[in-house]
């Protein structure tokens, strides 16, 4: 992706640079849009911008201090704009396309003992919650970010980030225990 | 503090800054069945982050398989085929929707008639179509200068002598009518015309 948006022009500054970064945060930016968008093109396609973003950010300056931060919060607030679209909400994404397809993905999840059923209740009960819990939770424990950084990032104050989490946490675990 | 801690404040605690819940955290030092539960949500918690993640990786070996075949099509199933119903249905619902709102305003099919289609042959020669540009206006009213039938197999136009002329194949003014047929078909460079006396 990244030669194409060099040969198209988007791209400046040092192309070594640029490959680091894409090879550094694709992976986990990907996972976040497919998580917060629930479907697989959708989450793809923010993340291909989310890149064709840093690209500009680059060329334009001044660099984050941080990319991860920078990109994470691209990424957050590209699938909330994704979300609140006409198309989006006409076409009612509710996530079960992504649990369908990426069941095959479970090597991490089963060296946690996760059983299919149970993932599958968890993703279910991840897409009931409000679009700003899901933001909370997954950067906090997905994410591992520390509670004053999620605060930061989604311009929220640390109580509203810290009940946001204890609400998530709740609905999450009811889904573990009832499968359990 | 009285009592263990129940679910609620162990989530708090997981949750908080190191400063709060300076009381709820002691009690988690001393009393083992609270620190057992305690663990049991954390790992819970990073049981939900693991199946989380894990759903919503990215699998190159499913992007692969995808690629070689049956998973492939599945994918363009999903997504492309799925869109691809929704532009089509739209451009069928709007345009009918376009053809209701052109027949609510009146617009009707028209039929085309054998005049019409006389006409069309006999256009074919740049005599005819200026002939027929110059239409007869008869009573105020436009009217065609020929009550001509056209054979489209054969090419050949039908009508009396007195609406063609035999030699250009066009309609001569004020010229009597004999009741003979005349046949009119394209030559190289203008319309060939015979009456019925002719044909014999």
């Amino acid at each position: 992706m990244l030669n194409a948006m060099r040969n198209a022009g988007i791209m400046a500054g040092n192309p070594s640079d640029d490959d680091a970064l894409y090879r550094a945060h694709h992976p986990r930016i990907l996972r976040l849009c497919r998580m917060m968008l629930g479907n697989r093109d959708d989450g793809d396609e923010v993340a291909q911008e989310v890149f064709v973003k840093m690209i500009g950010q680059r060329s334009r300056g001044p660099e984050p201090a941080n990319w991860s931060a920078w990109l994470t919060r691209v990424a957050i607030n590209g699938c909330r704009d994704r979300r609140r679209s006409g198309w989006w909400r006409w076409w009612g994404r509710d996530g079960r396309e992504l649990l369908d397809s990426d069941l095959t993905t479970l090597r991490h999840a089963e060296d946690l003992a996760i059983s299919r059923q149970e993932q599958g209740a968890v993703w279910r009960r991840f897409r009931k919650l409000s679009p700003r819990q899901q933001e909370v939770f997954v950067l906090r424990h997905v994410e591992g970010w520390a509670t004053r950084e999620v605060a930061e990032a989604l311009n929220l104050s640390a109580q509203a980030v810290k009940l946001h989490l204890f609400r998530a946490t709740h609905r999450l675990r009811e889904a573990v225990r009832s499968e359990s | 503090m009285k009592g263990c801690l129940n679910e609620n404040d162990l989530i708090r605690i997981q949750h908080g800054d190191d400063f709060e819940f300076a009381a709820e955290r002691l009690h988690l030092r001393k009393c083992p069945a609270c620190a057992a539960r305690a663990d049991e949500l954390a790992s819970d918690t990073r049981r939900i982050a693991a199946a989380l993640a894990a759903t919503a990786a990215d699998s190159r070996a499913l992007r692969q398989s995808r690629r070689a075949g049956f998973g492939r099509t599945a994918v363009l199933e999903r997504g492309r085929l799925r869109k691809f119903g929704v532009y089509a249905g739209t451009a069928v619902c709007g345009g009918t929707v376009a053809f209701a709102i052109m027949m609510a305003l009146g617009w009707r099919p028209m039929p085309v008639s054998p005049m019409q289609t006389a006409r069309a042959t006999m256009t074919r020669t740049p005599e005819r179509r200026a002939h027929l540009n110059s239409d007869q206006v008869t009573n105020g009213e436009a009217t065609p200068s020929y009550g001509t039938v056209s054979d489209p197999v054969s090419d050949v136009v039908y009508g009396e002598n007195s609406d063609l002329d035999s030699d250009s194949g066009t309609a001569s003014e004020g010229s009597e009518a004999t009741g003979e047929l005349l046949f009119c078909a394209p030559g190289e460079d203008r319309m060939l015309c015979a009456d019925s006396g002719d044909q014999g």
